[in-house]
């Protein structure tokens, strides 16, 4: 067995890291980031300060508007650096392999020791440590909000790692992208549709839904939020919120986010019961029941309800899968040999090297 | 230093031990397209085996099929008894593969590109520096050890992509092209440092358009065209079962030169008996090899699929 010195990170963790800190392109991308950030937060600080101000009774912020005002700044500041991720991580990772493909740099990796899943995910955590030292930029900003109030460091650790988690996936969606592309152009592009799609796509289905309520054609359903990396972090990194779904500051973006998905879940396991699934036996718990009302199973109604797993925890399964099922298709794609049945224009494409 | 010392790849087969490469029934299909036709070649162990053929002979095909990156239609290809289609793993630990084209990271250095690719190889960390220091003496780029790789001219970046595929002391070595696009000194220098890794008991397989280069590098080549070896042997070889004659230039005492041809090296012999005992007076009496451009075109029919 190799002694600890033998072991070393992963190679291509290792290059994409040192290459991506060397180029010009990390530098500007991190003041472009920072610069937006402070910008962001600066007018919210302005906006707020009047409203603060407003509330007060001595022409005095009072400590509990200026705690929302210091919660509201820390989740704006976790909503924007989302934003972000959806809008950076695509643009640096789409030419991951796309790129060493029109390098000419593929073969001679995929002729070495190593495995396309140690490539792939080299590439994709590479992708993950630049967030995280974004993320590490920012800290100075998050101070600010913790420094105002109403912010723990549990909190801030909480968004640290929801972040990190969707720039996974973000680059993990992006790296298929740029194994299916023949080129980095096509890779852009369609790294950008499929993160557009994971970024708004369930929120507007949500509201779609909406629509198709006021149709009366269904419920609509919290489900599809699950497959929303904003709303999986609401859930994770949004203020505490009471019984009824209501925080105490329905301002903050992200509180409210969390209450409308805790208020709509609410509402769809009501209906449930109502529905008849449910019932009270003799005043005790509530059981599962059949059509006709007989106790199918003496369990009490909250072990039944199957949303007893926290919503983040449910958001981040399935986009995790969604992740792995990215990271798998992108490892198949570089996986040698290759057939040769395939045309050979095609062929030669895949790779980068005539015939 | 071998980084089959770290990973054992046991031979899937009992190939003969004086056979590096073999190829059994290879054939390889784009579509309707045979790019390689029922190819079946023994590269021996040692030996630096020169693959000719013109554009589109099916060359390339060969080195990827080789270089575990291609799997054949059908046939089989085994790299020092490791089937290149069930154990890939095995092949590259045992071959280093130089592409055609380098292609270059923009912001690395020449120690790490080494570095970076002894890692990929698994080559224990704590030999990285001498097999690095080795390597850069080897190919002659020890002065640009921190220099970015993308300011190397194209020569270097040959020498260093050769030193690429040296890493892991690989048992062959499949170089692509090696020669192209280089200016006649770097081609020189790689001829040379070719000639060093055949003295190290590396078997080469080499492929190049400039066939003069290929006859003095090469102890066997193969004739390849639409997919198909047409001749395989050493150069000499391949003309005698051509019938193609030898010529013999004889220089004698006052510089006139008269030229003989002869059907193989007896004839050749008695051909000098001959002369000496006739009292000619020679001075000078060479073989003047028609050369592999020669046989190249008589073996080829300029098919081009």
């Amino acid at each position: 067995m190799r002694g600890l010195r033998e072991r070393t990170l992963n190679p291509v963790l290792a290059r994409e890291i040192k290459e991506r800190l060397r180029s010009r392109r990390a530098t500007i991308v991190i003041v472009v980031y920072l610069a937006m950030l402070a910008l962001v937060l600066q007018a919210l600080y302005w906006m707020s300060d009047s409203l603060s101000s407003f509330n007060s009774f001595d022409g005095q912020p009072s400590a509990a508007s200026v705690a929302i005002l210091g919660r509201q700044m820390f989740e704006v500041l976790v909503l924007a650096i989302l934003g972000l991720i959806f809008f950076i991580i695509p643009g640096v990772t789409a030419d991951a392999l796309s790129g060493e493909r029109e390098r000419q740099t593929l073969v001679p990796l995929q002729v070495s020791l190593l495995r396309p899943i140690s490539i792939v995910v080299g590439k994709v955590l590479s992708s993950v440590v630049f967030t995280g030292l974004l993320v590490l930029a920012t800290l100075p900003l998050f101070a600010v909000s913790f420094m105002v109030g109403g912010v723990t460091p549990g909190a801030i650790m909480k968004a640290v790692v929801a972040l990190l988690c969707t720039a996974w996936l973000v680059a993990s969606i992006t790296m298929a992208c740029s194994a299916l592309a023949k080129r980095t152009q096509s890779s852009v592009v369609l790294a950008y549709a499929f993160s557009g799609l994971i970024a708004i796509g369930p929120p507007l289905l949500f509201v779609a839904q909406d629509g198709i309520d006021g149709l009366s054609l269904g419920p609509p359903s919290v489900a599809v939020l699950v497959l929303s990396p904003f709303a999986g972090t609401a859930d994770a990194v949004g203020g505490p919120i009471n019984a009824f779904g209501q925080g105490e500051d329905l301002d903050s973006p992200l509180q409210s986010m969390r209450s409308l998905i805790f208020r709509r879940e609410k509402a769809d396991k009501e209906d449930w019961v109502a529905g008849g699934n449910f019932m009270q036996v003799d005043g005790g718990p509530m059981v599962a029941v059949d059509e006709r009302g007989n106790p199918l199973k003496d369990r009490a109604f909250k072990e039944e309800w199957p949303e007893k797993i926290p919503f983040w925890i449910r958001s981040t399964s399935v986009l995790g899968l969604f992740s792995v099922l990215a990271l798998v298709i992108a490892a198949l794609r570089l996986r040698t040999p290759l057939r040769s049945g395939k045309r050979r224009r095609r062929f030669r494409r895949k790779l980068s090297t005539k015939q | 230093m071998s980084v089959t010392d770290e990973i054992t790849h046991e031979p899937d087969s009992d190939t003969s031990p004086d056979v590096a490469v073999r190829l059994s029934g290879v054939t390889v299909r784009y579509g309707d397209l045979f790019a390689v036709k029922d190819m079946n070649l023994d590269i021996p162990r040692g030996s630096t085996f020169g693959l000719i053929g013109p554009n589109g002979a099916g060359k390339s095909t060969t080195f990827l099929a080789v270089a575990s990156l291609l799997k054949p239609t059908s046939g089989t290809v085994e790299v020092a008894g490791c089937d290149t289609v069930s154990n890939p793993r095995g092949v590259r630990a045992k071959l280093g593969y130089m592409p055609d084209v380098m292609g270059v990271y923009d912001d690395l250095r020449v120690e790490e590109y080494l570095h970076f690719f002894a890692a990929a190889y698994r080559v224990p960390r704590s030999t990285w520096k001498t097999l690095v220091d080795g390597l850069l003496e080897l190919v002659n780029l020890d002065v640009k050890r921190d220099a970015m790789v993308d300011s190397l001219s194209r020569g270097m970046k040959q020498r260093l992509s050769l030193a690429r595929a040296l890493v892991h002391d690989p048992e062959v070595l499949v170089l692509d092209e090696p020669a192209s696009g280089l200016d006649p000194r770097a081609r020189v220098e790689l001829r040379d440092l070719i000639g060093e890794l055949r003295n190290m008991g590396k078997t080469i397989i080499v492929s190049s358009h400039i066939l003069s280069e290929l006859e003095e590098m090469c102890t066997e080549v193969a004739i390849m065209e639409a997919g198909q070896v047409l001749a395989t042997g050493t150069p000499r070889d391949i003309g005698d079962r051509l019938g193609q004659g030898r010529e013999i230039g004889v220089r004698l005492v006052g510089g006139e030169v008269q030229t003989f041809t002869v059907a193989s090296e007896e004839e050749q012999r008695d051909l000098l008996i001959r002369l000496v005992n006739e009292g000619v007076p020679v001075v000078e009496f060479t073989e003047t090899s028609s050369g592999l451009e020669e046989l190249f075109l008589r073996v080829t029919k300029g098919i081009v699929q």
